[in-house]
């Protein structure tokens, strides 16, 4: 009597017969069977018979997904490979960098130089007139004095024709008033002393503006330092320095501020000079309190970018530790238990993809997650989702 | 060489590629693996889900989840565990959908319910050793119950046949089967325990 049933599971196939109607009766009857047993086989034969209902072609979406799988499992396989590639793409792109860098030197070295001439001669008050009207005739539409006397300067002029140009565009933001022809011998002295500010500084970043190397050491020990934040100035670009100290910062002008900051010593300031090598030593800290921005950030980045729950870790465990128990106090006939549920904090703290990690009981999982979701979103520090997991008791 | 790997793999077992991935962690295989049940995975995401790119995407994210939990799981029938991980996330899915549209839609369809009744009546059933006791249930039950229990179980008809015969519709036949069986079920327990 006790005949062991076997529980053979129908095959997709037969699923697929039994939901196209090609089964005979019997057959029919065999599939509702196991469909009535087992959960699974219920599921899928309702999930293709709601597939054909809804008019979906299951089989082209599935080959569809098998190659999404394939790709998905060989991109992963693949990409070790193409990471010497990667590296060997990164240190061409890096001399390639560099010799554009050196070349834009040399020629805002050629602007200066020209700046210079034009600017040298101001004691002389005839001179003034026609050197800078030369560079502003087009825009000013001053005619042209007797050129006898700029003739040395239009040969230079093709070469850097394009700096000419914005050099020349700031001259006319700069003097817009200069429309009468004798007010221009005043105001053309001062632009290139740079007294107008906004011109000097345009003035750097056309010209002056370098690729700074450095080292950072340990002032003590003379050790290298790894992973400090080097900053610089306003404009907030920082970088860290590698596994040998060094550290590398793209479009640094003179007298620009830079911080160099790393947990546990003292950050240092240094203002950037003629120099584009420079080594900063860093010297321990005595209290942890003088802890400058740039070094808590460097703190910040070191502690991996965990996300913070929405209170202080210890009020927000005594509220979890609050809802199970009402919980368990309102189910008394479940079994408590602990629940390691794993989750996703997006990157406005909402929490996502939970997983039941211990396999725990499905309701207790489910309370879990509803507790955790009540809780209100976190504090994501991270730039993207950050994948983290909680252990939630219920006793 | 890569042949007999291939010729190899052609007889595995589920099992064995789950041991192969926890040995090797390698994606690759596994996916293979995930393609013999992706069918399953889809038309179960379906069932829950009930729209397409919502299933496809679940199918994805299932198999994201599977690259990380299988590492960690001991996981005897795959199948099995695989439908319960589909499942999970689907009602997850639903779960977060519904904080935002509300409560209506997800519990209006029957999927929902017959999940929440499924989990007691998942093991084989031994109805045959207590006969005695299934006569006296059967009586008890609904008649809607108790006709569908019967035509199904000793007559062996399928679902129409049922639906022809009494008149109830298909989709009721299903739910008097289940709903019957769970009440033999419980009234059975009761009888053993007392």
């Amino acid at each position: 009597m006790a005949r062991q049933k076997k529980q053979i599971q129908p095959s997709v196939e037969q699923l697929q017969k039994y939901v196209a109607g090609k089964m005979s009766f019997e057959e029919e009857h065999e599939i509702e069977k196991a469909a009535l047993q087992n959960q699974q086989v219920d599921d899928t034969l309702e999930g293709f018979l709601l597939l054909k209902k809804a008019n979906i072609d299951s089989e082209a979406v599935v080959n569809e997904l098998k190659k999404a799988v394939k790709q998905r499992t060989q991109k992963r396989s693949s990409k070790i490979v193409p990471f010497y590639y990667v590296s060997a793409a990164a240190v061409v792109v890096a001399i390639g960098l560099g010799w554009w860098w050196t070349l834009r030197l040399n020629e805002s070295e050629n602007a200066i130089n020209y700046e210079k001439i034009v600017a040298a001669p101001p004691e002389s008050k005839a001179q003034p007139l026609p050197q800078t009207s030369k560079s502003e005739e087009e825009l000013a539409a001053v005619p042209p004095p007797a050129p006898s006397k700029s003739a040395p300067i239009p040969p230079r002029l093709p070469k850097i024709s394009s700096k000419k140009e914005r050099i020349a565009d700031a001259h006319q933001s700069l003097s817009s008033e200069p429309d009468d022809p004798v007010a221009l011998p005043q105001a053309a002295p001062p632009i290139p002393s740079a007294a107008a500010p906004a011109q000097s500084r345009l003035l750097a970043e056309e010209s002056v503006s370098f690729t700074l190397k450095g080292n950072i050491i340990d002032a003590e020990t003379q050790q290298k330092i790894a992973g400090a934040i080097i900053t610089l100035g306003v404009a907030d670009t920082s970088v860290k320095s590698n596994n040998q100290g060094e550290f590398i910062l793209s479009n640094v002008h003179k007298n620009q501020k830079i911080e160099v900051a790393f947990p546990g010593f003292e950050p240092q300031q240094y203002v950037v000079g003629d120099t584009e090598e420079v080594t900063v030593a860093l010297s321990k800290s005595n209290s942890l309190a003088k802890r400058s921005l740039p070094a808590a950030r460097a703190q910040a980045m070191q502690r991996s970018q965990e996300p913070i729950p929405p209170k202080p870790w210890k009020e927000y465990k005594a509220d979890l530790k609050k809802a199970t128990e009402t919980f368990i106090q309102q189910n008394p006939h479940l079994k408590g238990g602990k629940v390691l549920v794993g989750f996703v904090v997006e990157k406005d703290g909402k929490l996502s993809r939970f997983e039941n990690r211990n396999q725990a009981d499905t309701r207790l999982f489910e309370e879990a997650v509803r507790i955790l979701e009540a809780g209100g979103p976190w504090k994501s520090t991270a730039a993207f989702a950050y994948k983290t997991q909680i252990e939630i008791d219920f006793d | 060489m890569f042949l007999k790997l291939f010729r190899r793999k052609e007889a595995q077992t589920d099992a064995d590629f789950v041991s192969d991935y926890r040995r090797t962690g390698e994606v690759a295989g596994l996916g293979e693996l995930y393609e013999r049940h992706i069918d399953m995975v889809f038309a179960v995401s379906f069932k829950y889900l009930r729209d397409e790119e919502d299933a496809k995407d679940a199918v994805m994210q299932i198999f994201e989840q599977l690259i990380e939990d299988l590492k960690t799981h001991e996981v005897h029938n795959f199948k099995a565990w695989l439908h319960t991980l589909t499942r999970n996330y689907c009602l997850m899915q639903l779960r977060n959908k519904r904080l935002i549209v509300g409560d209506e839609n997800i519990f209006e369809n029957e999927s929902y319910e017959s999940f929440v009744a499924d989990t007691t009546i998942n093991e084989a059933w031994e109805v045959e050793s207590r006969w005695n006791d299934l006569g006296d249930c059967l009586e008890n039950l609904a008649l809607e119950q108790r006709r569908s229990v019967e035509l199904f179980y000793y007559q062996k008809l399928c679902y129409q046949q049922i639906a022809e015969q009494t008149g109830y519709a298909i989709q009721k036949v299903k739910s008097y089967l289940q709903n019957g069986k769970r009440n033999l079920k419980l009234c059975m327990e009761g009888k053993q325990h007392g």
